[in-house]
């Protein structure tokens, strides 16, 4: 054993999209200990929420990050809605559901994307990012937007989908099925991507219970802990769920959870589809939050998002609290990289799918 | 729905913490909020997806004992409020208490002045080699107190030729908002 040394890992660093920086203590080629530190994209965003209407607000939540940006918007919407005891239109929901649903799509395939460029992958991440392009265009037509959606606000959403679009949009999916299952078999079957990932990075079950990781991370370990079996709302009551859930644990696992969940997220927004309620989009909201305080929860695509909203009866809300995923999964991913060859720890940060962004809002 | 808050005083916090942990709940999340009496803390607890919340007030200048000795995980969350918000965190887990260096802030974090603020310390004890990273171990030089610099200033900052004179203007300015 060679005497130990630290390595500097981030926050600039070709695999990560975004800033992060762990000090990895190493021994020859394993690393001892990794210590993350973050905040180098702090903005405020929190404290931002006593200057802005609560309306006007959804705008800033949706900003806290580029991917899971309509997310961010239901859940500070389901929290005011919560707060003021707004009960929310059928139709609203469905069509929140199908915007969630297709915002997990780019996340996951904009994911799959970065893992295959780590992995050495590049015509493998530009057919990732080739076929996010459909679901980019389906959130162009149906919001306006290619990133930001802003189409959810306190009482309901600001737009809808006629019937004719979500019929097209279904067509679409289903030729887009058939180019995931491209994808889907080099990262399932390559032997070079088993070499890299099977058996790296593994987290048992006990352990992710015991660090409270939540998401793709928690399910690829067996714990089928998913907020969409909870009060999360829209239609996944109504449509029934049962999380995608693998046991080993490892890199490969939290791939492939990724990756039947995309195939989960179509059939989620083809029942939606078939099962769309007519009527209004909105509820009207009258005067100003209470002085009140009410917590609420999304599953988002990288896990349990918990928000928070406390009101003084005034426009502006006094405080709104985000505990996003990767801050539940900053703990775990310390554990998973404790023992590694320094090699596999690019492999293992972009197997827990970290937003930075979410993290330090 | 009703969401409740259970009341509870800084000294129970650890009992019932570890109460909620052998009942198998997980721990979600710790909100702070800045109130006129000091800081509202929430800590909130899941089992089969339904919440229940402590509530526990500490004064502006108190301290609250930290909770990972029965959640480990929780050591996001405190250091956060600690840097964020100022208030002292008493016995994070030695492994993963940073002493205000979770958050690498461009601007020295908390934007309020505070009575008993835990100074960023030498929280990742690095020395810093030129040019070949960083090497655990080799013992960190004890800097040299300079006239005008800071007492507080972190030790990784202290490799560098020139002090950063930032927590200095940062004391002139404390002031600066809320949370």
């Amino acid at each position: 054993m060679g005497k130990s040394t630290i390595i500097p890992f981030g926050p600039q660093h070709p695999v990560l999209p975004e800033p992060i920086h762990l000090d990895l203590e190493l021994k020859d080629e394993k690393v001892v200990k990794a210590i993350p530190s973050i905040g180098y994209v702090h903005r405020g965003l929190e404290k931002l929420v006593e200057k802005r209407g609560f309306q006007e607000y959804v705008y800033v939540a949706e900003r806290v990050c580029g991917i899971c940006s309509f997310g961010h918007g239901w859940g500070y919407s389901k929290a005011v809605e919560g707060l003021m005891e707004l009960e929310i239109p059928k139709r609203a929901e469905y069509l929140r559901t199908i915007w969630h649903e297709i915002s997990r799509l780019h996340s996951h395939l904009l994911w799959a994307g970065l893992g295959a460029d780590a992995l050495g992958f590049e015509s493998l991440f530009m057919q990732c990012w080739r076929i996010r392009e459909t679901i980019l265009d389906i959130i162009e037509q149906t919001t306006g937007g290619r990133v930001i959606f802003s189409v959810c606000k306190v009482g309901g959403v600001r737009r809808d989908i006629p019937d004719n679009d979500l019929k097209e949009i279904v067509k679409r999916l289903d030729k887009l099925k058939k180019e995931i299952d491209g994808i889907a078999a080099v990262f399932l079957n390559d032997e070079t991507i088993h070499a890299r990932l099977k058996g790296v990075g593994t987290v048992s079950y006990d352990d992710i219970v015991a660090l409270g990781a939540v998401g793709p991370t928690a399910r690829a370990s067996g714990v089928p802990q998913d907020y969409r079996l909870g009060d999360e709302g829209g239609a996944y009551k109504d449509l029934g769920f049962t999380p995608v859930l693998a046991t080993e644990g490892d890199c490969f696992a939290r791939a492939k959870v990724r990756l039947l969940e995309l195939y989960q997220s179509i059939d989620i927004i083809k029942g939606c589809v078939e099962n769309m309620p007519a009527g209004d989009i909105a509820v009207p909201v009258k005067g100003f939050p209470p002085a009140a305080e009410h917590f609420t929860r999304v599953e988002q695509p990288r896990g349990e998002a918990v928000y928070y909203v406390k009101g003084n009866k005034t426009k502006n809300l006094e405080r709104f609290r985000l505990r996003t995923p990767t801050n539940a999964n900053i703990a775990v991913l310390v554990k998973m990289l404790q023992g590694c060859d320094l090699a596999d720890v690019p492999n293992i940060i972009l197997t827990i799918d970290p937003c930075i962004s979410c993290c330090e809002r | 729905m009703k969401q409740e808050m259970i009341q509870t005083e800084a000294s129970e916090l650890l009992g019932k913490a570890a109460r909620y942990k052998k009942d198998g709940y997980r721990m979600t999340q710790i909100l702070c909020t800045r109130i006129s009496e000091g800081y509202e803390l929430t800590y909130s607890f899941d089992k089969d997806y339904v919440m229940e919340n402590l509530r526990v007030i500490v004064p502006l200048d108190g301290s609250v004992m930290s909770v990972t000795s029965q959640y480990w995980y929780a050591f996001v969350w405190e250091n956060e409020i600690h840097d964020l918000f100022g208030l002292n965190v008493e016995f994070i887990a030695p492994e993963v208490d940073y002493h205000g260096k979770f958050f690498q802030l461009a601007k020295p974090m908390p934007w309020h002045e505070l009575a008993n603020a835990k100074q960023p310390a030498a929280a990742i004890k690095v020395n810093l080699r030129p040019g070949l990273g960083v090497d655990a171990s080799v013992k960190p030089a004890a800097p040299a107190p300079k006239p005008g610099v800071a007492a507080a200033a972190p030790k990784a900052d202290a490799a560098k030729p020139a002090a950063n004179p930032k927590p200095a203007a940062a004391a002139a300015h404390p002031a600066e908002g809320g949370n």
